[in-house]
Parts: structure tokens; sequence; C-alpha cells
């Protein structure tokens, strides 16, 4: 079976969705939109009902060869927007240009100007909670008022005015009409209140629009290429080899799925699948005296950025803290303080710092069955690992804030559930994959998105930055056809 | 003169009586346990007998049968109670496993009845509510709303 659209595009999560939106805005009613997605729809009443959001074992898509590094992903319609979080932090604008300010990892070949207004596009879309003033510069207020601080932010931000926020993040923080208000449960996986954005709540719209047609359990295989452009992709849809032919071939499926389909298309670019990245995450928990944690209104309360942006680049990680107000659920054992009247005079705090990539790291086409993703992790750089010694360090400096008691423990993430790096973009087809607007160097009509594109991690969560980059990559790609 | 089969039948069963009293035992032996470190560990509270009892069940059934806690698959950023990962999951907690497993059915518990609900007034009868489970929703006792000026 074959069939002819003007697009295809690959996967439904956030980078698919945000640039389907877009490009929507501007596409004329004939156009013919075909959307693929691997899993089932998955709604919240069946997430809800079976205690888990997707119906698909990711266990039976990946293999693993190095188990105690855990990668998060959620198939299904809406993709990984069904298991984040909800958090929506900007990356700064030195994030971008890590090479030129402090000599290492490389710079991006977009800068914070140039995505800044779609930041704020998808902030709205989003209905992103959060502070008037952030670190970054911004043109448009968040659109919903910050959730509310835990007792030690308000203390942390008493003493650090300029480094201590409120959270920015797609957990409402009043009823929007569609999502709850976030109570922190602290089980964001499956949301009970339905309090996060995903696009099955906010923009599951875009999907009826006539001119888009999607197709469920769709596996994409391959893409294929001829006389220099891409031509079709092929799929297994029900036990059936499917071919969808299109103009424009767009892959959103992850940065584990966009180099496991392009490697198994045979692109031989020596990128494709290595760099494969993410923060490093450490929880640190600590006992204050007398001040009572985990008051504030959603899971993650508050956002240090005092050890992020500055001239310790050049020599270590930067690093994002976050303060943990609802970490019921992941900590069964030691979230509360089993003394007599001061079982939540501890608090749990997790670093991010960003990591440099190393093309050690890799995604690959398994050896023993093709359709699953082979992935080994061999370590952090030395850069991540140099900064997270400095902890002792920084909780000395929040020590100024807090009446901190002691370091009860700190346990290193397996994961920070965020997959980066793996078909990355740059200005030289030499040493990246696609071009700025996450075009492909050699096949102009095909596009790569999400955060495999990202060339270096930043301590910043990275859905906004995955759904501003669609939206620019729309944009071009809409200008270019008008042109 | 006994067949060698009566001998690994009868070999195969007094096996399998063992086990199915070495796991009731297990068992009745846990829920003992868990009552019995509640009792000592919350001694300045007033604690429902009756709930503190059907606590322990829940957690032994939770323990054995895995019916109860769907959360614990809930792991994701942690991977708290994994024993593998030496490399990703190092932790410097330097509590002994018994002060954790004690410490995680004190906090199990707690967060199972009415005390935090209650503003953790120790002069009220604490009642197990329900076995904790933060998959329903609003389940930290500590959080507050925000609040929006009309």
């Amino acid at each position: 079976m074959s069939d002819h659209y003007d697009v295809v595009i690959v996967g439904t999560g956030f980078a698919s969705s945000f640039f389907l939106m877009r490009y929507l805005e501007h596409a004329p009613d004939a156009c013919r939109i075909l959307v693929l997605e691997r899993g089932n729809e998955d709604t919240k009443a069946w997430q809800l009902a079976n205690g888990k959001n997707t119906s698909i074992d990711p266990d039976t898509l990946i293999e693993n060869q190095t188990p105690a590094k855990e990668w998060y992903t959620s198939p299904g319609f809406g993709g990984n927007s069904k298991c984040w979080m909800g958090g929506t932090t900007r990356m700064m604008p030195g994030d971008f240009k890590l090479h030129s300010r402090y000599g290492v990892g490389m710079d991006w070949p977009v800068s914070y100007d140039d995505l800044e207004g779609h930041y704020g596009t998808v902030e709205q879309v989003m209905l992103v909670a959060g502070p008037a003033v952030t670190p970054m510069p911004r043109s448009r207020p968040l659109p919903l008022v910050p959730h509310r601080f835990s007792d030690p932010d308000v203390l942390l931000n008493q003493h650090f005015p300029e480094g201590w926020y409120p959270m920015s993040t797609a957990r409402a923080s009043v009823y929007t009409g569609q999502r709850g208000i976030c109570c922190a449960s602290g089980s964001c996986g499956t949301c009970p209140v339905d309090a996060k954005f995903t696009i099955q709540n906010g923009l599951a719209r875009i999907y009826q629009d006539p001119r888009v047609t999607l197709r469920l359990r769709a596996e994409v295989q391959t893409v294929e290429t001829s006389g220099g452009i891409a031509t079709a992709v092929n799929a297994l849809r029900e036990g059936r080899e499917e071919r969808y032919a299109g103009d424009l071939i767009v892959l959103g499926a992850s940065a584990l799925f966009n180099p496991h389909i392009l490697l198994r298309s045979g692109f031989t670019h020596p990128l494709i699948g290595r760099r494969l990245h993410e923060q490093m995450p450490i929880y640190v928990t600590l006992d204050l005296k007398g001040v009572k944690a985990y008051t504030g209104s959603t899971v993650l309360s508050g956002l240090g950025y005092l050890f992020y942006d500055g001239a310790h680049r050049a020599d270590h990680a930067a690093c994002m803290i976050e303060t943990w107000s609802s970490p019921f659920a992941y900590r069964p054992d030691d979230a509360l303080r089993i003394e007599r009247g001061r079982w939540n005079e501890r608090m749990m705090l997790g670093f991010l710092f960003d990591d440099l990539p190393s093309e050690r790291n890799r995604v690959t086409v398994s050896a023993h069955d093709p359709s699953r993703v082979n992935v080994y992790f061999d370590d952090y750089s030395e850069y991540a690992k140099k900064a997270a010694d400095r902890i002792p360090q920084m909780i000395d400096k929040l020590a100024e804030a807090l009446p901190i008691e002691r370091i009860v423990g700190s346990t290193m993430g397996s994961t920070a559930a965020h997959i980066q790096g793996t078909v990355v973009m740059g200005d030289d087809p030499a040493t990246s994959v696609v071009d700025r607007h996450l075009i492909h160097h050699d096949y102009r009509n095909l596009m790569v998105l999400g955060a495999s594109a990202y060339p270096t991690a930043s301590p910043a969560y990275p859905t906004l930055t995955v759904s501003a980059l669609s939206l620019w990559a729309a944009d071009h790609i809409i200008g270019a056809r008008n042109a | 003169m006994i067949s060698r089969r009566r001998m690994i039948l009868g070999g195969i069963g007094v096996v399998g009586v063992g086990g199915l009293a070495a796991w009731g035992l297990g068992r009745v032996g846990l829920k003992a346990e868990i009552v019995a470190l509640l009792k000592r560990r919350l001694d300045y509270l007033k604690l429902d007998e009756q709930g503190v009892h059907t606590f322990a069940t829940d957690k032994v059934d939770a323990i054995f049968n895995k019916k109860i806690p769907t959360w614990n698959r809930l792991r994701y950023h942690f991977g708290a109670g994994i024993p593998s990962a030496p490399r990703f999951q190092r932790s410097t907690d330097a509590r002994s496993r018994t002060v954790r497993f004690e410490d995680a059915v004190v906090q199990l518990y707690l967060l199972s009845s009415n005390f935090f609900i209650d503003g953790a007034d120790e002069s009220r009868v604490v009642k197990y509510v329900g076995y904790f489970d933060p998959t329903h929703p609003c389940q930290n006792p500590f959080a507050r709303q925000v609040i929006v000026a009309s």
C-alpha cells in the first residue's frame, strides 16, 4: 500500500505537535498531512485505570546495555507529554554559547534571541505558571500566577532574591478550564488531577483538523530516499508493511527513536546516534532546624540559579537546583524525618548539572532485533562530575539562608528523564547532522525535530526549548515554501 | 519397602508443606514485627490498635503480593530500592538496612493515617485511613494551595 501526502510527521509528542500546530496555521485547505504514531491513544481515563501512562512497555523497545542508567519514554498519542513532570524552564542565553563564552562544548547554531518569541508562544499554549521576574530576559509575562513557595523556598528567596525563583511549570496553579490545579500529589507520570499540560489535554484539537490524518499503531521503520531527497517512510502497522510518500518528511520520535530510524534507513553520518546525553541529577536530603518543608503548592516549588551561569562554566558544569515539595512517591523511606514533632523539618533538593556530550554514549540498532533501540551509556563527563564534587560548598552557601542541621544523604538519580543529543544540529555538515532549522544537511526535505538536535545539555528542563525549536523550524519551512 | 517414586513425591510434599509453613510464618512474623515497631517508635502517640493491625496486614500484603503498592512502580527518577546500579544510583545514606526499613514503615503508616491531616496533634488518636497511594489526588498533607485575590 502506498499513499502520498504533502507532509508526513512521525510522532505525536511535543516536537511533532508544536511543529504541526504552527504548520497548520499557514497550510492551505487542500494540504494533506499524515501523522504516524507508534503507540495507542491511551486516554487519561485509561492511564488512571491502569496506573501507567502507556500501553506499550518501553522496555520492549529498548535494549539498555547499562541498565543502571535508565531512559524514560512513553510511547503513544502525546508521547512524552504523558510522562513528563511539567518543568518548563527556558535555557539561559549563555547555554547557547558554551564554547564561545567559556571555551567548552559546542555553541548552538541558534541563539536565545532567535527562540525568545517562540518560548513565549509555547508558554501561552501550555499555560505556564511562574514568576513575573525570571533569570532570563522575556518579552511576555507567564500566563498563570506562580505556585506557592515552600517555607525553605521563602527563606532562600529572601536571602538570594536574584538566585531563587518560583518554579516555571506547566502544572496549573489555577483552574484553566481544562486542567485541574496541581496539589502536589507528586505522581506526575499519571497526574491524578490532570494538572499538567499534555498534548492530550492541550493540543488534541490539531489532530482533529480535516487536513490531518492520524494513524496510530504505526511503527515507522525507515525513511526512503532517492536522488538526494527523502521520498517516503515505511511503517509496520497492525502486521502490514505500509509505505507513505511525502513531499516533506518530519521525524519527531524522540532522541532515542529519531537516530534509530535514520540508522535503520542506512543514513551514515558518523554522529547519528552519538552524543547521547542528559543532565546529571543528584538529590540531596537535608535536615533543617525549625523550618517546615514540603509546604509548596506543587511537586517542585523552587528553582535555584545561584550556581548556573558564570565564569565557572569554563571549568565545571552549570547547576540548577530544584526544591522537592512532594517527594513521598519517590522517597518512600526517607522523605519524612522520623523524629517527634519534626516530621517535615527535612527538605530534598535536586541538583541538575549539564553534561558535556561524549561520542561514547550512543544509540544504535539492536543486532538481535532491529526494531529495538540499543542504548549504551559509558559515563558522565568529568566536567559534570567536577561540578557535582562541589555540592558541599553549594550547601554551605545555601546555609547562609537556611538553618541546615545536617546533610542526611545524597543519591545520584538513575535518570533525569531528558534524553538528548543523538542527531545533533549545527552549521557545519562535518560536525552536525541537521542544520539550524533542523533540516538534514544532505536531504533538504527531511527534518529531525526534538531534543535529539541538542548540541549540549544545559541544566534547564528541555521541553520548552524542544517546543520552541519546533515553532522556529516550522516558521522557516513555511517561509521557504511561500518564497 | 517404599518405592523410589513415593520417596520423591513424599520429599516434594515435605518441602512444599515446609515452604508453605515458612511463607505463612514469615507473613505472620513480619506483621507482628511491623505492629511492634510502630508501637515502639511511636510510643508517644495514641495509636488505634485495630488500625495498626490493619495497616500491618496491608503492608505485608504489599510486600508479598505486590497488590497494593502500584506507586512503587513510580520510582521514576530515583531508583530508590533498586539493587543494581552501583554507579548511577550511589547513595551516601548511612542508615542500616534495619533502620531504613523501620523509617519506611513509620513514614508509610503516618502518611496512611489521619495524623498529618489533623495537624500532627499528639493528643488525638491516630487512625489508619487507608494505605498511602500518591497516585490518588492531593496526597501531600503539608502542601498549601495558591490563593488568588479576587
